[in-house]
């Protein structure tokens, strides 16, 4: 782990104690205005804004180690939504918006607009139906990506309707957001600013759900060394063991891969297809580690207070706001059928 | 907190910086002298591709065997080998150039790997100048093609299991005993043969690595038809076959660390070449179904799923070459690219059965050929079973 990552999950764990997160999922409650105030504080709305629009400008590959700590805390989302695609889609655009975000003045969030759920007309207007969105408290604008575009709403206009949707991943603020002709506030074409805007943030999701992984097979080894059953620890029992590899597997695969995603977008070689497959494979992969967790754990990963199921609605609410399983693997299809 | 390490590197510490920021090399850089090396080999590779072997095994052994001669003629074998040794001490990276370009040529094979990439590698660590002399330059034009004596009736993926004995009689040890499963064992010069000089069955302590000539006095080869119905693997008998002192690798009873050594170079560039092997069959079925007009959903989401997953393999084989390049590999880390190796190989052949359907999984030859091959790739270089437990036990520290 990185200098700056160390300090963030030392920063983190004081911040974020595990019981305040259940208690947020249970009461359906954001973050405290005063932890958010303070992770702001700490300069994370800039992570991707150049240091002369007031950002930090780091690297991806600096941010991918952030957003695995973040994932790890279980951060609310729609922070990194705000830091990585609000508030860089700002600045490319050169927004008078942006500096109200990356101060934390003005929240927002974000989503992503699968294809056939909406699109910007030639005009340039916005029009989307039930987009899955991720939005601080008293979000006013909102960023949102499709394959072809990142665009940036205003929350105000009258013409945008916003529904809870937060059975699923409780706390995080997501909603589903419908439009009609909506004036953009901010159009960024990918194939200039708007697909390195778009992959960074993409990026740091997939690194999101790395560090949950991370933190999911942990928890998973330590319950396994401890718990005893029939005379012996968990880790006497082949089929449990060879649960935990093939765990341990798909999570240096994840990393592996997050960490090739955010070398070649610092190279400004990125490649459309490749990001394309990871959109499928790590939510997958992310997924399979905690439903095998959930099962390693027996009963106890069942439970409330444990709390693997936090790491599980995330990982399924980040998964299906992607797009889904099955969504996500035809369109990486699409793409390589596209390119090849 | 990260406002003040942003300003600490505003101001003068970039360089600290990025060191402490990439502890690690988490994936594999191809510099410029990287991407020359590529621009010359493909176009060597454009003026001289031979195109797919026959699909005749002999026929195809000798077109693979004049094809590796060709390319270390050209001076493309070997690149990260010492240039003392007929290489021209490059990266690994340079390797993995070699590798994705001849996975765009028409033979993607190379057949003398084994003594490329493990045998070579693991020489050159642990091996007597004499033996280097005597033995790389064969490896690198393929005039002396390598196997591997490992397995044997009771001793496969339990390793510690050999009994082939060796006796130390003055200069010489004196073979007996039986292997199997050694791939081309009757074209090949060398065998590392893995004996036991000392110990019992199961013990690691007491068994030696002999490099041993294929022509030796007492040694019966049986082939083992293949299920694919090719003579790829043999039966190999040793009845007191004498193998001189000097052909010792790494000293008596010191065989168990020269096989781990091997091992995790096995795995490196191996995989590697294997993935894109499997990324120039992934897009003749894409061609195959864009000509068809049969991508629909559920074709499509199988050509995603496997185009990611070799994304992924070739991340995961690039972090592990970044890694054995700097030192910093992991025992037991490049399981994991086994592991996986094994679980893309199968689901790309079994996939594209699915999607291309009887006319092709019935009739056609090639398909069919690797749909049975893949369930191979889950035994060899250790099962995907024994690879949960090195995970197991190296990587996750539970005994």
């Amino acid at each position: 782990m990185s200098d700056l990552a160390a300090a963030f999950h030392q920063a983190l764990g004081e911040l974020l104690p595990f019981s305040e997160a259940l208690d947020r999922a249970r009461e359906f409650r954001s973050l405290s205005p005063r932890v958010r105030a303070e992770i702001v504080g700490m300069g994370w709305n800039g992570l991707l804004t150049p240091q002369e629009a007031g950002g930090l400008g780091l690297r991806v590959g600096e941010v991918i180690d952030l957003c695995a700590v973040a994932g790890e805390h279980l951060l609310p989302v729609a922070l990194l939504d705000e830091s990585l695609l609000l508030a860089p889609a700002l600045a490319a655009a050169g927004h008078s918006g942006l500096a109200g975000v990356v101060e934390g003045e003005v929240a927002g969030g974000a989503g992503y607009v699968t294809e056939g759920s909406g699109d910007v007309d030639a005009g340039g207007m916005l029009t989307v139906s039930g987009v899955g969105v991720r939005l601080s408290p008293g979000a006013r604008l909102a960023a949102l990506c499709h394959p072809r575009w990142t665009a940036v709403i205003s929350l105000e206009d009258p013409r945008v309707r916003l529904e809870r949707a937060d059975a699923l991943d409780r706390g995080q603020g997501v909603h589903t957001l419908s439009a009609s002709d909506v004036q953009l506030e901010v159009m960024l074409d990918s194939w200039t600013d708007g697909g390195a805007v778009a992959a960074g943030w993409l990026a740091g999701l997939l690194a999101d759900l790395v560090g949950g992984a991370e933190r999911i097979m942990t928890l998973s080894v330590s319950h396994a060394r401890s718990r005893q059953q029939f005379g012996r620890p968990l880790t006497r029992f082949q089929a449990v063991t060879h649960l935990l590899a093939e765990m341990k597997a798909r999570l240096e695969l994840m990393r592996s891969a997050v960490a090739r995603l955010a070398f070649l977008m610092d190279e400004g070689s990125g490649d459309p297809g490749f990001l394309a497959g990871l959109l499928w494979s790590v939510p997958a992969y992310a997924r399979e580690v905690c439903e095998s967790a959930i099962q390693v754990h027996g009963g106890i990963g069942f439970t409330w207070e444990y709390g693997l199921h936090l790491y599980y609605r995330r990982i399924l609410s980040l998964q299906s706001m992607l797009g889904g399983a099955l969504n996500t693997a035809a369109q990486a299809g699409r793409a390589y059928m596209d390119v090849g | 907190m990260l406002a003040a390490l942003g300003v600490r590197r505003n101001v003068a510490a970039c360089a600290v910086i990025e060191v402490v920021l990439q502890p690690f090399p988490e994936t594999l850089d191809m510099g410029p002298a990287e991407e020359d090396l590529r621009t010359e080999l493909r176009a060597w590779i454009a003026d001289h591709d031979p195109g797919p072997p026959p699909a005749e095994y002999g026929a195809r052994i000798q077109a693979l065997t004049s094809w590796q001669a060709a390319l270390c003629e050209a001076g493309f074998m070997g690149l990260s080998w010492p240039v003392r040794y007929g290489g021209r001490g490059m990266s690994l990276a340079a390797e993995a150039v070699v590798a994705e370009e001849l996975a765009r040529s028409g033979a993607a094979e190379l057949i003398n790997r084994l003594a490329l990439y493990t045998w070579g590698p693991t020489l050159m660590d642990m091996g007597e100048p004499s033996q280097l002399r005597r033995f790389l330059p064969g490896m690198l034009d393929a005039s002396e093609l390598w196997c591997q004596g490992f397995s044997e009736p009771d001793a496969g993926s339990d390793l510690a299991g050999v009994r082939t004995r060796a006796e130390v009689d003055g200069d010489e040890l004196v073979v007996t005993g039986q292997k199997v499963w050694t791939s081309r064992a009757e074209l090949s010069t060398w065998n590392a043969l893995l004996v036991r000089t000392g110990g019992e069955p199961g013990q690691h302590r007491g068994l030696t690595l002999l490099i041993t000539d294929m022509k030796s006095d007492g040694i019966t080869i049986r082939s083992l038809p293949q299920m694919l119905g090719e003579p790829h693997f043999s039966e190999v008998f040793f009845d007191e076959v004498r193998v001189p002192v000097t052909n010792v690798l790494g000293g008596i009873n010191e065989g168990w660390r020269v096989s781990m050594k091997a091992m995790g170079y096995e795995r490196g560039i191996f995989v590697l070449e294997r993935s894109i092997r499997l990324r120039r069959r992934l897009s003749e079925l894409a061609a195959r179904v864009r000509a068809s007009g049969a991508a629909d959903r559920a074709a499509l989401a199988g050509i995603g799923r496997i185009h990611a997953s070799l994304e992924m393999l070739t991340a995961q084989a690039y972090r592990t070459l970044a890694h054995q390049q700097a030192g910093t590999l992991l025992p037991g880390a490049t399981s994991v690219d086994k592991l996986y190796l094994a679980e893309v190989y199968q689901d790309l052949f079994g996939t594209a059965a699915e999607i291309l359907g009887p006319e092709v999984t019935l009739a056609d030859d090639g398909w069919t050929h690797d749909l049975l091959e893949s369930r191979s790739v889950s035994i060899y270089s250790g099962t995907s079973e024994i690879q949960k437990n090195i995970i197991v036990g190296r990587l996750l520290g539970i005994r």
